[in-house]
């Protein structure tokens, strides 16, 4: 195959950047410590022993240096990747060759990433994923940026090709409109950008949890620490110093605890902010990509195609700043993989609205019906996690304890708020082609997809529902999977059959 | 109504009730129960020899109605085994597979065919015995999704299957 433009001509066996020569050496040296520390500490003191002079010692510097950087030379010097009919193809090793080919339409992800060397020498990693239980994955790691976007383009552009081709049953070869198609001009258009405000306002409302057991730690061994060192005046200074809140002991755990609060704000904070520093979620003609990170810049994309499902919700905190988290997940081989989920840590209504028209349309001229579930859902879901464990509860604690046990009925109007609440709020929405779910508790969260992208499905029924004509229905994708409970037979008998009927009859690809 | 806006009579789409489900051969059941025996039979041979070892076998009672429960853990298992079995079944449409199972517990699995991934026949070594084979069917759409079907005749299962990757190939135009 011919090619109009010589830059990006990628047909011939080519070599990445010469930076790949310095990565190489850093990578090396980072592998020497991490994969042979064991070896390094008795090789040092054997030196040691042997009590070299200055200049063998510079001399046996000297010798260690030029093996690596050899090496490195001949790793760069080695490292080939090009694209041969339809298949991107990467040779490599020194001693021993390998040769990883990689068929376009298995090409899943390709992501973009980039450490603070690498944007010094303006090159970056491309690492490209594959569908698939094989461990075929492809990096790239001294890519001149251009080169790399370029490499990217072209692969998604050639995948998009390849199953055009099929389906119209020509040669990949000779038309015209392959070439128009590879090389056509595309636009990139933000679909949202997070600005350090709404960076703070996700900091604020992340999880923290996580941060807080781990500064929980940290602060319970550093008082340790303290206590071991410090002498009785010191304590008693300490103890001055909280003594002013009340009582000694209470002034202390709240100060701990308001100190462990307020540094795993700031951790979250700050992991927020770096990870996601001028996060960028772009749309380029058929793909959508993520693009983030200060220190490591980083890049996701996939097709529009390969998203199987969409996911968005809030929290309690995130209700009050009108956040959402917006997760995309494509075709992920043969299991769920969280590593190809494309999230986005926070976002407005109104991304959400860009988003899910790019995917699923113009949402404002779809018309949804709602489906509510069951009515027994309430009755049901009170008797299990109301009534029952309350009753049992209260009288094993009245047996006990005598009458205060009866504390626990208050639970019962308790889980019945909370159960009329998820019921209120679980939602089905169908059109033509999509399928909404919404619930959640103390949030709201969605889910949504389109028929077509369902890849199997199962209906089934308890002795319960069959008692109560309610049925279960599962529909499985290459994304994520979608389960309905409580819904009426009849309806989930009827959704299935529509389901089943707008696969049957749908003639594209799903991915 | 289920739409709003239905651009077809969804009461007039092919429904999966009231289809005629074809049984499996009923030597899968031979099959099903030799390997549920078998399979209790070293549980509860392992049950003895736990009880021999700490002594008091066979006159421990806790020991006896231990033995005595797992009979019968064993009978129910088998007889709803063997209840169950006529309920399984399966239909292969114009434009899709389904697999019915379960008695009181019941579900319908359906695959398209233009959603299969590839299809391959298994077979256990009582399955060999008696001829039979299970054909496994393999989505996109992870373990959860996949169908397989078991009991059926192996030239049965090879027919199925060898129309199952014809059905493939018609939907995945060959590539060149």
């Amino acid at each position: 195959m011919t090619t109009t433009n010589p830059e990006a001509n990628f047909n011939v066996p080519a070599r990445q950047s010469r930076a790949a020569i310095l990565i190489f050496i850093l990578k090396f040296i980072n592998n020497t410590f991490r994969k042979g520390w064991a070896l390094l500490v008795p090789a040092f003191l054997a030196l040691r022993k042997l009590s070299l002079d200055d200049w063998q010692i510079y001399v046996l510097g000297f010798v260690i240096a030029a093996i690596y950087i050899v090496f490195s030379y001949l790793s760069y010097q080695r490292f080939f990747y090009y694209v041969l009919g339809e298949k991107i193809i990467i040779e490599k090793g020194i001693l021993y060759k390998t040769k990883i080919s990689l068929p376009f339409d298995k090409v899943q992800t390709i992501n973009f990433k980039q450490n603070i060397l690498q944007q010094a020498l303006g090159v970056l990693t491309l690492e490209i994923d594959a569908a698939g239980s094989g461990t075929e994955e492809i990096s790239l790691e001294a890519l001149r940026e251009n080169r790399a976007k370029q490499f990217r383009d072209y692969i998604l552009d050639r995948r998009g090709a390849t199953e055009q081709l099929v389906e119209g049953e020509s040669s990949p070869l000779d038309s015209d409109k392959t070439e128009d198609h590879t090389w056509k001009k595309r636009e990139t258009k933000t679909l949202l950008r997070l600005q350090p405000v709404d960076l703070i306002k996700i900091g604020i409302s992340q999880n923290h949890l996580r941060s807080m057991v781990i500064f929980a730690a940290f602060v319970w061994n550093i008082y340790d620490q303290l206590k071991k060192q410090l002498n009785f005046n010191e304590e008693e200074k300490i103890e001055e110093l909280t003594g002013f809140i009340g009582n000694e002991w209470l002034g202390r755990l709240g100060l701990t605890i308001a100190i462990v609060l307020l540094l795993s704000l700031i951790v979250s904070l700050g992991l927020v902010f770096f990870r996601n520093f001028n996060f960028r979620l772009l749309e380029t003609g058929e793909a959508i990509k993520k693009r983030y990170g200060l220190f490591e810049r980083q890049e996701q994309s996939t097709t529009l195609s390969k998203i199987q499902s969409v996911s968005w919700g809030d929290n309690l905190i995130k209700k009050l700043f009108g956040l959402f988290v917006f997760r995309m997940y494509p075709a992920a081989g043969t299991e769920l993989n969280s590593k190809k989920t494309i999230s986005v840590p926070g976002c407005y209504r109104r991304h959400v609205k860009t988003v899910l028209d790019l995917i699923f349309g113009n949402q404002e001229v779809v018309h949804y019906s709602r489906h509510p579930m069951s009515r027994l859902f309430i009755r049901r879901y009170l008797l299990f996690s109301g009534i029952l464990p309350a009753v049992f509860l209260a009288a094993l604690t009245c047996m006990l304890n005598g009458f205060y046990g009866l504390f626990f009925l208050l639970w019962i109007p308790l889980a019945f708020v909370a159960v009329k609440v998820y019921y209120n709020k679980w939602q089905l929405f169908l059109s033509g082609d999509i399928l909404k779910i919404q619930y959640g508790l103390f949030s709201h969260q969605n889910k949504m997809m389109f028929f077509h992208k369902v890849q199997g499905v199962k209906l089934s029924q308890s002795p319960y529902q069959k008692r109560n004509r309610l049925a279960s229905l599962e529909l499985f994708s290459a994304g994520r999977n979608f389960s309905i409970n409580y819904l009426s037979y009849d309806t989930a008998l009827q959704l299935q059959n529509y389901i089943l009927y707008k696969v049957e009859s749908y003639e594209e690809t799903w991915m | 109504m289920l739409f709003e806006n239905p651009s077809i009579e969804i009461n007039e789409l092919p429904s999966t009730e009231a289809l005629d489900f074809k049984k499996l051969d009923p030597r899968y059941l031979t099959v099903k129960i030799v390997n549920h025996t078998i399979f209790f039979s070293f549980s509860g041979l392992g049950l003895v020899l736990f009880a021999w070892l700490r002594g008091g076998f066979p006159f421990n009672p806790v020991y006896l109605i231990l033995l005595g429960a797992w009979v019968v853990i064993y009978l129910i298992t088998l007889w709803y085994m063997i209840k169950a079995f006529q309920f399984k079944g399966y239909v292969l449409r114009e434009r899709d597979i389904i697999y019915r199972k379960g008695w009181l517990w019941s579900s319908t699995t359906i695959v398209p065919f233009n959603r299969i991934q590839h299809c391959e026949l298994s077979q256990g070594p009582f399955e060999k015995t008696y001829n039979l084979a299970k054909l496994n069917i393999f989505t996109a759409g992870g373990q959860s999704s996949d169908l397989r079907l078991p009991g059926l005749k192996k030239e049965e299962a090879a027919r199925i299957k060898e129309f199952l990757v014809n059905q493939i190939n018609d939907h995945n135009k060959p590539r060149s």
